[in-house]
């Protein structure tokens, strides 16, 4: 209850403060505290009071076990933890390694920055970046499926040794690839289009 | 998924790690190629002689906007060139002055001087006006932009026209731009003085001449680019509608004359005065940003080049500039959040000296190559300022907010050069917050109800 209180109070000094520089017109505090604000404010919701997180990590387990056979690496989800995929190793096909999707690779942390920086960016109607947020979360999720896949896919064929690796340098360096194709098109790619129509009177 | 320190370290500094990357795969570029022989040291020499028997007439526009203060030493700068001055022709062209410009320009006039000086005015204020009226009235084969508050090295003009006429095929150049030392700044100033002065270095002398040999130069600097005649002619001249007219200009000149040459010219120097305090260079910095977003929100097709385009494609610096700034932007308040998250305050903050150590390395490589490039009269106070790499990185980052702000006032406020800092717009939104809880408003009540 108190740290519910006190998460309650934490919104409303952010929302305050954001909505004094938006009003103020100071722009960079206002989109500083908006995106990253919320997106802390986002992360700790999802952690601490709401089973977002879980309910992450849970269907992102689901999805990669959905979308393994594609690589032909046998997966199984357990069912007394849904967040954690059973692997098989398939070169020795005795070894297997259970993955356990935390607060890493459920990729939550990404989805809220992605999530505040668009909602806040001040591009565009509200309808519309609430539909480009639902558009950039749900690439998010896709990203971080394959991302996983990637590390499945690497420890079912090269074995245990490749879990550091293709977790923390490969994985990630494809799921911050794919972050900026989606950076592009729900942020930079918007914003030329209406600078462009502000300077030309046109579509782009 | 991951349990030491430096796998914890690695998997969250992704998204700060590429960027450097990005950074340093370019800086160690430059540094190899310079090593390698590819980029030689150009020292600024005198040029006595025609390269094609003749020199041919040079006009020099210089725009006025109360410049009383600078006027007359940049006038005095172009008096002293080494090329034939009465093959000169200054053209200073007011747009809207309120100072003493015009009576700082008489004294000029009337000092003497073997060349034409001639004063121009416009009811425009905005210098893309006063440019384009200084084109129509030109009569040089080369145009120069020169702007009022820079000086030129005696051999810029002689030097530029030269590299003109010995490239038949290059049509547009920049000039080398760098920071002159202050006067009486001390302190934070100072180390912000020097820092500026190793970025222009490096941007002029290494960047853009790397940039000239891909065929890609973004920008011909606005303090001092020159054209030829017939080639400003045959673009839409200095567009009005952004705050970027000189990048716009580069963009009309890179589509209309494709296959030629737009080049910088790094023995041709001329010199500024460094920034007069935070305020002016988060003024400067946030312009350069719109500008270059509203420059290539411009040019559609020119934007709609891929990212692996060879040649001219804005895309490579918008994602750079503007898509990976998001990244960035998140993962600065993000990573030190996870220290709330459960993770180590160690990691953390290890994590984060790497990042800086990782931007560190990234300068040395920087200032290297300025190093190796560097030509006198520049050559000491550069070697002197090694002292600026460890803080280079905390001012890329100062001026990378100052740019990221531009990202956002594109959005949300009219084009205008002048744009009010985040302290001060805060400050008048609190005084009107406090103006309307405390004073007004119990005043204003009764006399309604009155």
């Amino acid at each position: 209850m108190i740290a519910l209180s006190l998460f309650c109070a934490a919104f409303l000094v952010w929302a305050g403060v954001t909505v004094f520089f938006w009003k103020a017109g100071a722009w960079l505090p206002y989109y500083v505290i908006g995106s990253a604000g919320s997106a802390i404010l986002m992360v700790v919701g999802a952690r601490d009071f709401l089973p977002l997180e879980f309910a992450l990590r849970a269907s992102t387990a689901y999805a990669v076990d959905g979308l393994s056979h594609l690589t032909g690496v046998g997966t199984r989800v357990t069912w007394s933890d849904p967040g954690s995929i059973l692997v098989v190793g398939v070169p020795h096909h005795n070894e297997w390694t259970q993955l356990r999707v935390g607060l890493e690779s459920s990729g939550l942390l990404e989805s809220a920055a992605l999530a505040g920086l668009v909602a806040f960016f001040p591009n565009g109607r509200l309808l519309h970046r609430a539909m480009v947020v639902a558009l950039g979360l749900l690439a998010s999720f896709v990203a971080n499926a394959i991302r996983v896949l990637l590390i499945v896919t690497s420890v079912g064929y090269l074995g245990q040794g490749t879990l550091d690796v293709a977790h923390v340098f490969v994985g990630r360096a494809l799921f911050f690839l794919i972050a900026c194709v989606i950076y592009w098109f729900a942020i930079t790619r918007p914003t030329l289009r209406t600078v462009h129509c502000r300077l030309r009177g046109g579509p782009i | 998924m991951t349990g030491s320190w430096y796998m914890q370290f690695g998997f969250w500094g992704v998204f700060l790690l590429i960027p450097i990357l990005i950074d340093g795969t370019v800086a160690f570029t430059y540094l190899v190629s310079v090593i390698l022989g590819r980029q030689k040291r150009l020292p600024i020499r005198p040029v006595t002689r025609a390269p094609n028997g003749k020199w041919p007439r040079v006009t020099i526009l210089v725009p006025v906007y109360n410049s009383a203060n600078d006027l007359a030493v940049c006038v005095e700068s172009i008096k002293r060139q080494s090329y034939p001055a009465d093959l000169i022709e200054i053209l200073a062209i007011d747009n809207g002055s309120r100072d003493r410009s015009f009576a700082v320009f008489c004294e000029q006039q009337q000092a003497g001087y073997a060349g034409s000086i001639h004063w121009l005015s416009t009811f425009h204020q905005g210098k893309p006006w006063a440019l384009n009226i200084g084109i129509h009235y030109a009569i040089g084969e080369y145009i120069i932009n020169l702007d009022s508050d820079v000086t030129m090295h005696p051999d810029a003009v002689a030097n530029m026209v030269a590299a003109f006429e010995h490239d038949p095929n290059m049509v547009a150049a920049t000039g080398s731009v760098e920071i002159e030392p202050a006067r009486e700044a001390g302190g934070f100033m100072r180390i912000v003085h020097e820092c500026e002065f190793q970025e222009y270095y490096f941007a002029f002398n290494v960047g853009r001449r790397f940039q000239s040999e891909s065929r890609s130069l973004f920008t011909l600097a606005g303090a001092f680019s020159a054209f030829r005649r017939e080639v400003l002619f045959a673009t839409h001249l200095y567009d009005t509608s952004t705050v970027g007219e000189d990048t716009f200009m580069t963009f009309d000149i890179q589509e209309s004359f494709p296959g030629r040459k737009v080049s910088v010219v790094t023995s041709a120097v001329c010199y500024t005065e460094p920034i007069p305090g935070l305020r002016a260079l988060y003024a400067q910095r946030v312009r350069w940003q719109r500008g270059e977003i509203e420059v290539i929100a411009a040019h559609p097709v020119l934007a709609g080049r891929g990212l692996f385009y060879r040649g001219f494609s804005p895309m490579r610096t918008l994602v750079v500039d503007h898509t990976l700034a998001f990244p960035r932007v998140a993962w600065t308040f993000l990573l030190p959040a996870l220290a709330f998250m459960g993770y180590n305050w160690i990691t953390v903050v290890a994590a984060m000296a790497l990042l800086y150590a990782a931007y560190m390395v990234v300068e040395a490589a920087t200032w290297t190559t300025n190093a190796l490039l560097v030509v006198l009269p520049s050559s000491h106070r550069l070697w002197r300022g090694w002292w600026v790499i460890p803080i280079m990185p905390a001012y890329r980052y100062m001026v990378f907010w100052m740019r990221f702000a531009g990202t956002l006032t594109v959005l949300t406020e009219p084009t205008k050069w002048r744009t009010a800092d985040p302290v001060s717009a805060s400050r008048a939104g609190l005084l009107k917050v406090v103006d309307r809880v405390l004073v007004h408003e119990p005043a204003e009540r009764p006399a309604r109800a009155a």
